[in-house]
């Protein structure tokens, strides 16, 4: 059964390209673009099976949504992937329940390879 | 800084009166000036912002060519696959007729043989047959020379009925019977050895036919050989074809996921966009933070007693430090500060994917 990827970006650039690469590699994908969309969304029932989030969004960024998401979705991988660099916030993003960080911008083969370790049986 | 360079600018004003542009700007009011400037500015930020839409909307097309690449590129490994699959099934099907047809063309040879030989036999029987007419022409010459021999007898017998007289007489009719019956089994004797000789001739013919028959079996038997041997080969060909057609078509499978990896990859490189646009919505934000810093300056310059004394503008820099997100922003900003050249090495020191 096909694995489905939620992505939270507020960039339309972003979205489209990720889509691509995961539907590609025979993902479904689903998307948002701000975080507080995104909570909505999965208050409402939807379960992804991994997270793809960016971090400096309008209305709710990054990490206001880990932290909200993570008492519906205790288990589901959260991967972080944005421009941000600072240590300070990969360290709360980490605290927070993030499962990894990747920084644009991130071949595609590579965010594969990413998923593969992080979603068994992908 | 700046408060400086207002001074600065006034003077200028005063000696470069010949200029149009400043010959303008003396006949505008302050507050008309102060609002030029602030146009000035909304101007770039604008600008700035156009740019990100522009560099979207070419990004967003990169992204549907490479989409409509990627399923084009599907579409061709699907056809392929039809192709091999088609190519199976015909495959398979030349496998069932070639063994179907080696099946029958093996019993046809089995069976040609068998006539051959059973052929073969009747023309050995038939053979003997011939040999044993020619035996029984033998008796009939002897049956003939019996004949003769009755006949010379039953003359003889009539010239001594002849010399008896009246006494043979008897004898004599007897004599003449005998010789009228080797007459008649001479004739007897002589009709058979011509049928006989025509039966031998017959049966010669029919031996020479039957021989004829065995040449022609023996050529379908070689053709049907060359038959199965050809239906061999015909497949080994097919069969070695088949494999080389599905030699290439793994080949280009094996291209085309180097091609999605590439698109792939291009894919992921094309977030740079995202970088450029974040990195130039922060520019304007900041172009508008100097833009109010400007007014407020401007407008405390002119008349210190309606306004707060301005912040130090270099406040500003670690202002906008704080709102960096990325490394190579923090980068430049400390290079331009230090007055020192730009490097991306450093930018690159921070892993680009980190799992905790």
């Amino acid at each position: 059964m096909k694995k489905t990827i939620f992505i939270i970006d507020d960039s339309a650039t972003v979205i489209m390209s990720l889509k691509t690469t995961l539907e590609m590699n025979g993902y479904t994908v689903e998307s948002a673009s701000n975080g507080k969309m995104a909570l909505d969304k999965i208050a409402s029932g939807f379960k992804p099976d991994l997270i793809i989030t960016d971090l400096n969004m309008p209305i709710m960024n990054g990490l206001e949504f880990i932290k909200n998401v993570r008492q519906i979705l205790k288990f589901t991988p959260i991967l972080i992937l944005t421009t941000e660099s600072e240590q300070s916030k990969k360290d709360e993003a980490k605290k927070l329940g993030a499962t990894g960080w990747l920084v644009k911008p991130v071949a595609g083969t590579d965010l594969i390879n990413v998923l593969k370790k992080v979603l068994p049986g992908s | 800084m700046i408060l400086d360079f207002f001074a600065k600018s006034q003077e200028n004003q005063a000696s470069e009166s010949t200029n149009p542009h400043i010959e303008a700007l003396k006949v505008m009011s302050d507050e008309e000036r102060l609002q030029t400037i602030d146009k000035i500015y909304e101007l770039i930020s604008n600008q700035i912002y156009s740019t990100i839409k522009i560099t979207e909307e070419h990004i967003t097309s990169v992204i549907n060519y490479l989409q409509h690449l990627h399923e084009d590129s599907k579409e061709l490994v699907e056809t392929l696959n039809q192709f091999m699959s088609s190519a199976s099934s015909c495959e398979l099907e030349i496998k069932n007729v070639s063994e179907e047809n080696l099946r029958l063309a093996k019993q046809l040879g089995r069976m040609s043989l068998e006539n051959m030989n059973r052929l073969k036999e009747h023309q050995t029987r038939m053979g003997l047959l011939a040999n044993q007419i020619n035996e029984l022409s033998r008796y009939i010459s002897n049956v003939n020379e019996i004949a003769e021999q009755i006949s010379l007898l039953a003359l003889n017998a009539a010239i001594e009925a002849a010399r008896a007289g009246e006494y043979g007489r008897g004898f004599e009719v007897v004599a003449n019977e005998i010789k009228k019956l080797s007459v008649k089994s001479g004739k007897t004797a002589e009709d058979m050895g011509k049928k006989l000789k025509d039966l031998s001739k017959e049966m010669i013919k029919e031996v020479n036919g039957i021989k004829h028959i065995v040449d022609l079996i023996n050529k379908t038997k070689d053709f049907t050989d060359n038959l199965i041997d050809k239906q061999n080969k015909t497949y080994y060909r097919f069969q070695t074809m088949s494999k080389d057609i599905a030699g290439e078509v793994a080949k280009i499978e094996q291209k085309n996921i180097v091609i999605l990896n590439d698109i792939a990859d291009i894919l992921g490189k094309l977030q740079f966009q995202d970088v450029v646009r974040q990195s130039l919505e922060a520019m304007a934000q900041k172009v508008k933070r100097i833009g109010d810093y400007h007014t407020y300056s401007w407008r405390w310059a002119k008349d210190p007693s309606l306004e707060n004394k301005p912040e130090d503008p270099s406040l500003l820099f670690d202002e906008f430090y704080k709102s960096y997100v990325m490394d190579q922003q923090r980068i430049t900003h400390q290079n331009t500060l230090n007055g020192t050249s730009e490097s991306t090495e450093q930018s690159s020191q921070a892993p680009q994917i980190e799992l905790f």
